[in-house]
């Protein structure tokens, strides 16, 4: 009924009858836009609240529920009625639904069977990167859009209209789904997204029920489609909790997305991620609300050895990251397990590695997984020297919270970039560069996308920086923490690991990064006994922590 | 010789700034130039005849800045006008005051 | 800000001439400023200038080209300027006694030639150095940029890299003709080096700081100029020639330490030696060698030939341990700790040593006379043949007594001995002080006769001379014996002693009851509830006895019987099987190989028992008392009527004692009662009235007639001993200077045993053993059901070893006997042989 949760079915039940299926759907959207009073273009009044005044005569408000699976509004669902969408409740895993309308299926958020049953024949279709299909609509490639396009309104192409349409048609309606699955999307101006943080939810007016506000809970389908980043106004959109790329062309996450507070389920899966922003682990972390997450397939890069000792990570992560808040064992959130770290990249501004270690950039387009060497926990490689001559120590444990101002160079740059002049400034350093240090260009430029894509945090002592200088990867697992056995002993519960399409336990690289070289990872004193085996094994990790990345086959 | 506690630096268009020697001290461009033998070491007067008076002002600012704050947490940032920035850019590295050094981040 | 006129201003390049940032006129200014630093001229620079400069020309993209015209620029100033004055100080004179080690030069001349040859070297380095520092600070944007980008190393390493490369690896040349292998500067420098460091050792007065500026040098140059940490030149050349030239001089003084044959100066020596190095190490080289070095000290001079020293006679560790050497063992212990964690060398000398030293204890009481020339604490003497050799002797028993006590001394003081150069010398070391205890718990079982050594000098403190004594005084012996007691092996056997020992102690109130008790505390605490439990009960007995003594004494009084010859009666009721079998009468009985045989009371007596009995069966019904005549004791009161005849003297007057004799004392003595005077009993009609067991009235006999103090029976015939033929009667003609007289007890004196009595203990201990061993047995088969022998066997030992330690053969044939009285069965686990436990 009314509360048919976000989740698609299940492949084995895709034919059941009371879910429309996908031309049911399209054949609905003319009809909400010929209801609405809106033009093609949104304005001041198209607050849903608005409407409720000429309710009446209004098809729309007699339906409750997502557009694709609306019902009659029972007169008192707002009021006790579990069914309504305002007392809509979190999906949870793992818990038989205590009424019979919900479906069980919360896994696959968007398994594409539903949405888009033609393209994806099979149960295995997450399985493989399928090439896109032939698009709907064909539309003309348009050119890409400068680095910083000038706003506009005008849908500058038709698929760029269809968007803009659907998305319209969302916020007229005050309907939480929005789906713009397999529309070719590939570079949508970047504003239309903006628009999505007007859809409210139509409150129930109904006689006798009490009014009541609630929270959009926008659901965003954009799967099969051509994008390669993801679109950095959604980050904004508060009230996003479901949001769906499979089977894009992203390469990298923005490490802002843990702004993304009220996400519940994210699907990643089908695209060309490297790894992950160390950002997600906000979500995936105690404070996170994530419940779904889908992750492969992607070309994750790999820890070099798998057999690597992860001894140390709990104490790595106490002593780097500050105490955590505990887990709540057993509850429903994602949480992820540390298995190994690489070794750290410091760089300076010209992106010179100073040390051994050195990472390709995120877009790198090597066709084969490529394997990152690993360092113990209980080592750190650190650069011998500041290029001033004087030598550099790692900070001790317990160097956590930064000191000191910012560079006058990252001042500088950042009221460049937050004057949103970055563009001009490149173009004149690019037009007199003789007198000017050849870094400058590049570091700004970087600076430039961080800000664009809303920021990015150093992962040790959390300032927000626009020049990073340290990077290292962590290999988490992702999954959920068991109940512990006796909630008093302070001890967690188990840790399981989803079972990832790539099975068990695969993990999953997120890529810290550090505000200066002060914000690295907190060496963990080794254990005083070790066996000899061990202490061979941790040499043989030392050299190969050394190692450059290689990318193999 | 007893040091002086203050230097004075003084800009192409003849202005002068006098600042506490510790806090230019944050340069490494300035360390050079005071520790040595060098004329500027023993004058405690440096002249910098390629920057004018109102970038070397805000340099000043930021050394006193970065003295007020090099032990606080949570510093809030200097304000830079933006139509200096690019100027300060390159003050910032011809002072040596881009990450990573000591007037970069702190270490 | 948004509402400034925010457009971005460019950079406004001052107006000059634009070839003044070109990199030809940039690098004009750097070259002579290069030129003025080497000539320390840059006072007059302005070093804005050049950074400018420098800045400029890495900013025009020639960073490289900066770069390169730097460093050779350097080469060529080293060729030019700095090369000549070193080559100058290179005389062959020098290269001869460096490198070919030429002894016809005097450690003086040796001296002061090197120490002018690194003043050279220290001066062009810290000339060169100060340059390098100075250039790499006005080139300090280059490093900050050029050099980290193009992974070249920085400008003052490459530099300081030149020092390297063109003074210390420099072969001058033609200079090494004269010998038959090439030879570089860095040669010499380190022959030089070391020379001085050996002339410093052997005594010589050396300029230390030029060496440490020496050694600081090779400690800022690298092998590369990458200059990774491990390869500084002081650690890839230096060092190595430094360690091996310091193991050669060590072990050649090693070696002469060694002829001289002196343990003591040699410990000296060597704590002199390392101290030296320490310092060494701090002042003139660097601590990165200390470790090193050290060890090298520890390897030479201590390890290589330790044991020879230890072994040495008059002045090896035998010397210092009997001496109370402490300093020397005190500097042994430092040195060894240093070289050895286990301190196997020290630990396995110290308990050679305990073993020998306890092992003396033994053979000296052997060799000891105690007033006697055979005193027969060893038991393979006959003690008959020592009675009769002396005929003045301390009895057999007293001498033994002597022995144990000297014994226990021996060993406390061996104990002392250890335990002071424990804490003095050791540091309270713990594997030396388990090992030193080991060895003490070893001699000390090695001694048959320990346990009971241990439990008569326990008794014999406690009945002499506690009382009266401070609580300090009881502390220490209370020590002392738990000391002693922590020690010994086989604790049933000690037990058993003791509680002999105990027995009477308790019976004859000989001591004091709370130093007892404080006594069994602390040996519970030692030792275990189990050990302690039958002396407890004693105690236990001791306590209920005197209340059941009072209590009857006033249900007489009650009783209104007032007998005229009242008897009071004070009573021990002991619990069978807290008290020793002698004690009890039984010992005795088995030994003469007879049935419980119980003496004849006095009429009198006898009602008072049975009024006794009567009395104590009223709250206990079911009881069996058993008197024992043996354990007790009786105050007679005797009168001596006036000796007819005697007018003056104390036999003129009729005299009244009180004698304290033993119960059977009193039987004999009230004997006499029914007497008319001048009779006689012969010593078979008193154990015919009495049935007093032979011993026991021999025994008794003689404390009534043989010593003048208590002789109230007159012995015919007179002498030492009582026969089965004498004859007694009373003496009219006793008298005392007291009034109350206490008969010797012969018995109740503690002594050693003799041999004979100690096979009695023996074996009876090992009855008792093995019933142990029985219980052992069958609760744990109880328990596991089935087990193999071997596991059986050592279950049992685990079970016992705080006990004694069970022989295995004993073992073996408690199973054995266990399987006749079918408790197990044989079976088979595996091919292991196996018992199973039938219940």
């Amino acid at each position: 009924m009314a509360d048919e949760p976000t989740l698609p079915t299940l492949p084995a039940r895709r034919s059941e009858p009371s879910f429309p299926t996908k031309r049911l759907k399209r054949s609905r959207v003319p009809d909400y836009s010929s209801t609405s009073s809106d033009p093609a273009f949104f304005s001041s009044d198209d607050d849903p609240a608005l409407d409720n005044y000429q309710a009446h005569a209004r098809r729309k408000k007699r339906y409750v529920g997502a557009w694709f699976d609306q019902q009659p509004a029972s007169s008192d669902s707002a009021l006790g009625d579990d069914d309504t969408p305002i007392s809509y409740p979190a999906p949870r895993r793992n818990q038989v639904p205590d009424h019979p309308q919900k479906r069980e299926f919360k896994r696959q958020l968007d398994s594409g069977v539903w949405m888009d049953t033609d393209a994806c024949p099979t149960d295995m279709d997450d399985m493989i990167d399928l090439e896109p299909r032939s698009p709907r609509f064909r539309l003309p490639q348009p050119a890409m859009p400068s680095p910083l396009p000038a706003p506009s309104r005008k849908p500058n192409s038709l698929w760029d209209f269809n968007v803009q349409e659907v998305i319209r048609n969302c916020v007229d309606n005050g309907l939480e789904r929005v789906d713009l699955t397999g529309l070719e999307v590939e570079r949508v101006p970047e504003d239309r997204f903006e628009l999505l943080s007007n859809i409210a939810p139509i409150p129930n007016v109904a006689k006798d029920v009490a009014f009541e506000q609630r929270d959009p809970r926008i659901q965003l389908f954009l799967s099969n489609n051509r994008l390669s980043r993801l679109p950095p106004p959604l980050i904004n959109v508060e009230h996003l909790t479901v949001l769906s790329l499979r089977a894009n062309r992203l390469v990298e996450l923005p490490p802002a997305i843990c702004k993304m507070k009220n996400l519940e389920a994210l699907n990643v899966a089908q695209n060309k991620l490297r790894m992950f922003p160390g950002g997600l682990l906000d979500l995936l972390g105690p404070r996170g609300k994530l419940r779904t997450f889908n992750f492969a397939p992607n070309p994750f890069v790999m820890p070099r050895r798998s057999g690597a000792s992860s001894f140390g990570a709990d104490e790595y992560e106490r002593l780097t990251f500050g105490p955590q808040p505990p887990v709540d064992a057993g509850c429903s959130a994602l949480t992820t397990k540390l298995q190994f770290r690489s070794g750290v990249e410091f760089t300076d501004l010209s992106r010179t590695a100073r040390t051994k270690v050195c990472f390709p950039s995120a877009a790198f387009n090597t066709t084969g997984r490529t394997a990152i060497g690993l360092e113990p926990f209980t080592e750190l490689a650190a650069p011998a020297k500041l290029p001033t001559g004087e030598p550099f120590s790692l900070p001790n444990a317990g160097g956590r919270g930064r000191r000191g101002p910012k560079s006058l160079f990252e001042a500088a740059m950042r009221a460049c970039v937050a004057s949103g002049k970055a563009y001009f400034v490149l173009q004149m350093l690019e037009e007199d560069h003789m007198h000017y240090p050849n870094y400058v260009a590049p570091t700004l430029r970087q600076a430039d996308d961080i800000h664009r894509d809303g920021g990015l945090w150093c992962a040790v002592c959390g300032r927000d920086t626009l020049v990073p200088l340290t990077r290292w990867f962590e290999f988490r697992q992702i999954g959920t923490r068991e109940a512990a056995a006796s909630p008093e002993s302070g001890e967690e519960g188990k840790f399981v690991a989803m079972g990832g399409e790539q099975g068990e336990g695969m993990a999953v690289p997120f890529l810290r990064s550090g505000c200066s070289w002060d914000c690295v990872p907190v060496k963990v004193e080794p254990e005083e006994e070790e066996g000899g085996e061990e202490c061979e094994e941790e040499e043989d990790e030392k050299e190969e922590a050394g190692e450059e990345v290689v990318a193999e086959e | 010789m007893a040091q002086s506690q203050y230097v004075t630096l003084v800009s192409s268009d003849g202005y002068e700034f006098v600042v506490l020697r510790e806090a230019v001290l944050v340069s490494p461009t300035m360390k050079g130039m005071l520790r040595s033998q060098f004329q500027e070491a023993q004058t405690g007067r440096c002249t910098f005849p390629e920057i004018s008076a109102v970038v070397l002002e805000m340099v000043v600012d930021y050394f006193h800045y970065w003295y007020r704050n090099r032990d606080k947490e949570d510093v809030p940032d200097i304000e830079i006008p933006v139509e200096m920035c690019l100027e300060l850019l390159l003050a910032a590295a011809y002072f040596g005051l881009e990450p990573p050094s000591r007037g970069g981040t702190t270490w | 800000m948004a509402s400034r006129p925010n457009r971005i201003r460019p950079i406004r390049r001052p107006i000059m001439n634009k070839e003044a940032s070109e990199f030809e006129p940039c690098w004009d200014i750097l070259r002579g400023a290069l030129t003025d630093i080497h000539n320390k001229n840059a006072s007059r620079l302005s070093f804005e200038n050049l950074y400018r400069a420098s800045y400029k020309i890495v900013l025009k993209k020639k960073g490289e080209l900066l770069y390169q015209n730097v460093k050779s620029f350097e080469e060529g100033w080293f060729r030019t300027h700095v090369l000549p004055p070193i080559s100058e100080l290179v005389t062959s004179n020098l290269v001869n006694i460096a490198l070919l080690q030429n002894a016809a030069a005097s450690a003086h001349e040796r001296r002061q030639m090197g120490e002018r040859f690194l003043r050279g070297i220290r001066t062009t380095w810290e000339d060169h150095n100060t340059s390098m520092n100075m250039i790499a600070d006005i080139l300090m944007y280059l490093e900050r940029t050029y050099t980290a980008e193009a992974r070249q190393p920085s400008i003052f390493a490459a530099t300081i890299g030149l020092f390297r490369d063109h003074i210390l690896r420099n072969s001058l040349g033609g200079a090494s003709d004269h010998l038959d292998r090439p030879f570089v500067i860095f040669d010499i420098l380190n022959a030089v080096v070391l020379d001085l460091i050996n002339m410093e050792r052997d005594g010589d007065i050396v300029d230390r700081n030029l060496v440490r500026d020496a050694t600081s040098m090779l400690e800022a140059i690298y092998e590369t100029d990458d200059e990774p940490e491990n390869a500084k030149l002081y650690l890839t050349v230096f060092e190595p020639r430094f360690l091996a030239a310091s193991q050669l001089f060590y072990r050649i003084e090693c070696e002469k330490l060694l002829r001289d044959a002196d343990a003591s100066a040699w410990l000296r020596h060597a704590q002199r030696r390392l101290r030296e190095e320490q310092d060494r190490c701090e002042t003139t080289l660097s601590l990165l060698t200390a470790d090193k070095i050290t060890k090298v000290v520890d390897q030479e001079l201590i390890v290589a030939k330790m044991h020879d020293f230890l072994a040495m006679d008059g002045t090896g560790l035998k010397s210092m341990i009997d001496n109370d050497r402490h300093e020397d063992l005190s500097i042994l212990y430092h040195l060894i700790s240093r070289v050895d964690k286990s301190k196997s060398a020290l630990k396995a000398s110290l308990q050679t040593r305990v073993m020998d030293l306890g092992l003396d204890i033994e053979q000296s009481l052997r060799d000891t006379d105690f007033t006697a020339p055979a005193a027969p604490a060893d038991a393979d003497e006959p003690a008959e043949g020592a009675d009769k050799a002396k005929p003045q002797p301390l009895s057999a028993a007293a001498q033994q007594t002597a022995a144990a006590i000297k014994w226990v001394d021996e060993v406390l003081r061996l104990k002392d001995k250890f335990d002071t150069l424990s804490t003095t010398c050791f540091e309270n070391d713990l594997v030396l002080q388990s090992a030193v205890t080991k060895s003490f718990s070893d001699f000390i079982n090695m001694f048959s006769r320990s346990s009971e050594f241990v439990s008569l000098f326990i008794d014999d403190s406690l009945k002499r001379g506690l009382k009266g004594k401070s609580d300090d005084d009881v502390e220490v012996v209370l020590q002392k014996a738990v000391v002693l007691i922590r020690y010994l092996a086989d604790r049933d056997l000690f037990e058993r002693y003791y509680q002999k020992h105990l027995a009477r102690r308790l019976l004859h109130q000989k001591s004091e009851t709370h130093v007892e008790k404080e006594l069994v505390r602390r040996m519970k605490a030692e030792l275990g509830n189990h050990f302690t439990a039958k002396f407890e009960g004693m105690f236990r007995d001791m306590e209920l006895s005197k209340d059941l003594s009072e209590n009857y004494r006033d249900h007489v009084r009650n009783l209104g019987d007032v007998d005229t010859k009242k008897v009071e009666l004070g009573i021990h009721v002991l619990t069978t099987n807290n008290w020793p079998p002698e004690v009890m009468g039984r010992g005795a009985a088995t030994q003469e190989d007879r049935g419980i045989v119980n003496c004849i009371f006095p009429p009198s007596i006898k009602r008072l028992q049975d009024s006794f009995f009567s009395y104590y069966l009223k709250d206990r019904s079911g009881r069996i008392l058993t008197w024992v005549a043996s354990a007790g004791s009786a105050d007679v009161k005797c009168v001596f009527p006036k000796v007819p005849g005697k007018e003056t003297g104390p036999l003129s007057k009729e005299r009244r004692y009180e004698i304290n004799v033993s119960t059977y004392g009193m039987i004999v003595l009230d004997l006499f009662n029914h007497l008319a005077d001048g009779e006689s009993l012969s010593f078979e009609e008193i154990q015919a009235k009495t049935n007093i067991p032979t011993l026991d009235l021999v025994r008794t006999l003689s404390s009534l007639s043989i010593p003048p103090k208590s002789r109230v029976l007159a012995k015919e015939p007179m002498s030492k001993n009582v026969k089965t033929t004498d004859r007694f009667a009373f003496n009219t003609s006793f008298a005392s200077k007291t009034i109350k007289i206490k008969a010797p007890v012969i018995n109740s004196s503690s002594k050693v045993e003799d041999s004979d009595e100690r096979k009695q203990t023996e074996l009876k201990n090992d009855q008792t053993r093995c019933h142990v061993v029985d219980a052992a047995i069958v609760r744990i088969m109880k328990q596991r059901r089935e087990l193999t022998h071997t596991q059986l066997t050592s279950e049992v030992i685990n079970q016992l070893v705080g006990r004694f330690n069970p022989d295995v053969g004993m073992i073996k044939r408690r199973i054995e006997d266990l399987l006749g009285r079918e408790y197990l069965e044989r079976i088979e686990i595996g091919d292991a042989p196996a018992y199973r436990y039938l219940a």
